[in-house]
């Protein structure tokens, strides 16, 4: 095998703007916290090689664009997606209460098998938090989700956001739910002609 | 046949200089992910072992670069995660002469003068001459060798583990570990090299076991050297065919030689001599003079001239000879044959250039009385690297990020000198041009295009173009994409009619990065022009001000402008020559529609050329974003063309406010008519001129294209009916 992993998970960061999507992207792929970023205007792209279950997977993040004039041209973006990050601030709970919206996108737009972590970040800004753990774990329960609070300020749990998801899509794949194409096989995962489009448009053989 | 062995050694012997530079690596490479892996392999058979040293050195394989990579990059941070463990190997040699186990090895093996400085962690105990008989020689039997393997277990019982044992005829070598140490050795493999009788007979020759303990590599020989003092030559050569003829397979397939090892520990009944007489020799032993006697040793001598064993170095020998006895006695020989006591049994040793050397612990004899030879041993403390997991996890993970961080890098990166553009106001048919700059901020060349949004095939909405649409950056270049709004009547009915909102985002995507998103926004400005007729008429006031009549209130009969234009020719232009035919002013045109679609009154404007006011007319009928003959009653007006009753009922047909204007326009066209005299226009005139911009096929239809000389009359005609007679209306 000449690529140093087996398979491709594609992950989509979702929510309202400002809640730190692109941080928690930063600081997965290359450990930084930027603050006062500039707002994502389109959708950026990282990837990082992680371990599981002794597996190379490669994680292919795409970051969007989470205002509401975007939202249209943002839900082209969710196909393919093996999982998907549903970001809320901790301490804003506007951004919380979009989270229905949010989650319609997804499992709209998205696999049945697609897995769906909401993860609450900010919370190192405890004195501003305006959404209990709680509420939101009460929330995750009732849809079936998986939570996490984090901190892409910190850096805690997002590490465990980024590879909880990994296992469970890995999980998945072991039981035949997905359908992956293992890496270094189809020229389909071949990283030097990945291109994000066309990773979006090969569903026809990837039913992630 | 000497030929050939030559020539097969040559290879190997490239192959050697490689393999020493990547020996490294490939320890690392081989338990970097953390799988623990268990022997690998163990002996290699002598037929395995002919083809693999016929193979070709160079085969094409796929590599794994990235895994290569990483290694090398662990190996550069090595001492972040390694701790040096100090570890005492026991090396043993005894020519047992064919003897079978008969008494205790403990004086040996656990001679308290070795164990005392520590338990071994790794015994290598060789044996020679296990079995003399003719079978032995040409059937490879083992039966001897297991008696012994047994004896030693049983000597060193349960703290340790068999790692491998390996035989040529009677050159016997085991290799034991202490139980804890047996998972962190890996790449177990052994190899054999005969030089006897016919140089394939095996009574003569040396067997290898090589493993890699913990990250440091040991590879350790036993050999049996010819015999005879006169010898010496041959055993050189031996030795030399030996240390060619060995060799070992990497985990990639490399061939690895003897000297490819951090530690090389040669060992065994090397059968060097002492050149002195007998007599004085056993003198010498008696009053303990081994300098004197190491003096005449030929081992040290060929050594000493790099005839043999080049690099080895042995420790100081401080003991008897342990050649040769007369079996169960302390007696140097009395048979007829007097062989001279000799330091036979030997243990040598060779630390590579890049691996940390070794601390002798103590070389000795050992009293064990059953063969004509006595038991050697010598331990030597070796420096083990061992890996911290935890430490070389961090690492390794810091690594994998590094990889991660630079493939992000690589990544084409652009910047973009905004992602919003505002038009601001947007006139009909005045195209308005914006520019946007990418730089390409990344480290390799950017390929961009615009792509279109999920669902959609058009990059934009119809009123923009994008130019270029897709484009190639090397670092630091830039490009200037243009963006031009421009609204004809084929755009216009969305914002004039539909009242939508002029807005759009387009998708700037980099190949293998990211996608940005560009709004594009502008007010357009509503007027009369790229209008429909039916929409018109629910405007009492300026269509500027938007505020249509109430539904339930009576909708106008012809659109005001029209009125308007038509009331100012009236007034000012009926007799003006060239009316219609002349081209109006570009400036005065502007103001006139602004005057229409803001209500204001055209003396506002100042003085006006009558022909601005005449091609208004013209432009207003022309950009109706539905012609007054509608463009689905287009081939039947043609049709109807040639008879005045069927256009007649044509016309009937339209819809009441095309219906309404139809006949306005023609009343007025008449009435210009009236004026012939003055203003020198015919009926044909104006025929053809109206007639193309009352009559217009649907630009999405292939009739836009019918442009031929009947179709034209044939367009003139159905109008020429209305102005010629008169009963038509």
């Amino acid at each position: 095998m000449s690529f140093p992993y087996e398979y491709i998970f594609k992950y989509i960061i979702i929510g309202d703007m400002g809640v730190g999507k692109s941080c928690l992207l930063h600081q997965f792929t290359e450990n930084k916290f930027v603050p006062d970023s500039p707002h994502t205007i389109g959708v950026e792209f990282g990837t990082r090689i992680v371990d599981v279950n002794n597996k190379k997977i490669k994680l292919q993040i795409w970051d969007t664009a989470g205002q509401e004039r975007f939202r249209a041209v943002t839900r082209s973006y969710y196909r393919g997606a093996a999982g998907a990050l549903l970001v809320y601030d901790v301490t804003r709970r506007i951004t919380y209460n979009h989270l229905t919206t949010w989650l319609t996108d997804a499992r709209n737009l998205t696999n049945p098998n697609t897995v769906i972590m909401l993860i609450g970040n900010k919370k190192d800004l405890e004195g501003q938090r305006d959404v209990t753990y709680e509420e939101a774990s009460a929330f995750a329960k009732q849809n079936g989700l998986i939570f996490v609070e984090s901190s892409a300020k910190t850096g805690e749990n997002v590490e465990e956001a980024f590879l909880r998801t990994a296992k469970l899509i890995f999980q998945s794949v072991q039981e035949g739910n997905v359908d992956l194409i293992p890496g270094g096989v189809s020229p389909q995962t071949n990283p030097t002609t990945n291109d994000p489009t066309t990773t979006t448009t090969k569903d026809n053989n990837c039913s992630c | 046949m000497t030929d050939n062995v030559s020539d097969i050694n040559n290879i190997n012997n490239n192959n050697t200089q490689n393999n020493n530079n990547n020996n490294n690596n490939n320890i690392i490479v081989e338990d970097f992910d953390g799988v623990s892996k268990e022997v690998i392999t163990a002996s290699i058979d002598a037929i395995n072992h002919n083809s693999l040293r016929n193979s070709m050195p160079t085969l094409y394989k796929s590599v794994d670069v990235n895994a290569q990579w990483i290694a090398n990059k662990l190996k550069e941070r090595e001492n972040e995660f390694i701790e040096k463990k100090n570890m005492i190997i026991f090396l043993g040699t005894w020519n047992v002469n064919g003897k079978k186990p008969q008494e205790s090895l403990d004086a040996w093996l656990k001679d308290p003068q070795v164990v005392s400085l520590g338990q071994p962690d790794i015994y290598a105990i060789g044996f020679q001459e296990l079995d003399l008989t003719a079978e032995a020689l040409l059937l490879k039997d083992v039966s001897r060798s297991l008696p012994w393997e047994q004896h030693i277990s049983n000597t060193l019982q349960g703290d340790y583990v068999k790692l491998l044992t390996k035989q040529l005829v009677g050159i016997l070598l085991c290799v034991y570990v202490k139980k804890e140490h047996r998972q962190h050795i890996t790449q177990v493999q052994s190899d054999i090299a005969a030089v006897g009788i016919m140089g394939m007979m095996g009574n003569k020759g040396g067997v290898a076991i090589r493993f890699s303990f913990y990250n440091t590599s040991i590879c350790i020989i036993n050999s049996h050297l010819n015999a005879h003092l006169e010898n010496t030559q041959r055993r050189n050569q031996d030795m030399r065919d030996i240390s060619k003829t060995i060799k070992f397979t990497a985990e990639d397939g490399r061939l690895l030689s003897i000297y490819d090892h951090d530690q090389l520990f040669w060992i065994g009944d090397l059968n060097y001599r002492i050149q002195l007489p007998d007599h004085e020799v056993k003198e010498r032993i008696k009053k303990k003079e081994y300098h004197i006697l190491l003096e005449h040793d030929q081992l040290l001598n060929q050594m000493k001239v790099n005839a043999a064993f080049e690099g080895f170095r042995e420790p100081p020998i401080s003991f008897a000879p342990t050649y040769k006895y007369d079996a169960g006695t302390e007696d140097y020989d009395s048979s007829e044959k007097k062989r001279t006591p000799a330091w036979c049994d030997r243990v040598l040793w060779k630390t590579a250039k890049t691996a940390e050397n070794v601390a002798l612990m103590g070389y000795r004899r050992h009293e064990l009385l059953s063969s004509d030879h006595r038991p050697v041993s010598c331990s030597f403390l070796i420096k083990i690297k061992t890996v911290i997991p935890d430490k070389r996890h961090k690492v390794y993970q810091e690594t994998i990020k590094e990889l991660d961080k630079k493939e992000n890098d690589s990544m084409p990166d652009a910047a973009i000198s905004t992602n919003s553009i505002d038009f601001e106001q947007i006139r009909f048919m005045v195209p308005v041009v914006k520019n946007i700059v990418i730089e390409n901020i990344g480290q390799v060349i950017a390929r961009f295009q615009f792509i279109p949004k999920l669902d959609e095939s058009s990059l934009c909405k119809s009123w923009l173009k994008i130019s270029p649409i897709a484009g190639m950056m090397i670092p630091k270049e830039k490009i200037n994409i243009e963006l031009t709004l421009y609204v004809d009547s084929l755009s216009s009915q969305a914002f004039n009619v539909l009242g939508e909102s002029m807005d759009d985002i387009l998708i700037l995507h980099l190949e293998n990065g990211k996608d940005y998103f560009i709004s594009v926004s502008g007010t357009f400005q509503r007027t009369c022009f790229g209008n429909t007729l039916e929409s018109l008429v629910r405007y009492p006031h300026p269509v500027r001000n938007n505020i249509p009549i109430p539904p339930e209130q009576k909708k106008l009969s012809i659109p005001k402008e029209l009125w308007r234009i038509i009331d100012y020719i009236y007034n000012n232009g009926m007799k003006e020559e060239g009316l219609f035919i002349e081209s109006g002013v570009g400036k005065e045109m502007e103001l006139i529609k602004d005057c229409l679609d803001t209500g204001e009154n055209f003396s506002s404007i100042g003085p006006l050329s009558i022909h601005s006011m005449a091609e208004i007319l013209i432009r207003f009928l022309e950009n109706l974003c539905e012609p007054v003959i509608p463009f689905q009653m287009y081939q039947q007006a043609l049709d109807a063309s040639s008879s005045s009753i069927s256009c007649k009922t044509l016309v009937s047909h339209l819809p009441a406010v095309n219906y309404n204007v139809f006949f306005y326009l023609i009343s007025f066209l008449s009435e210009v008519l009236t004026y012939q005299q003055s203003n020198k226009l015919t009926p044909d005139q104006l025929a053809i001129i109206f007639s193309t911009v009352l009559l217009r096929p649907n630009p999405s239809s292939p009739q836009q294209y019918q442009t031929d000389a009947a179709t034209i009359k044939k367009k003139a005609d159905l109008i020429l009916h209305f102005l010629i007679s008169k009963d038509l209306m």
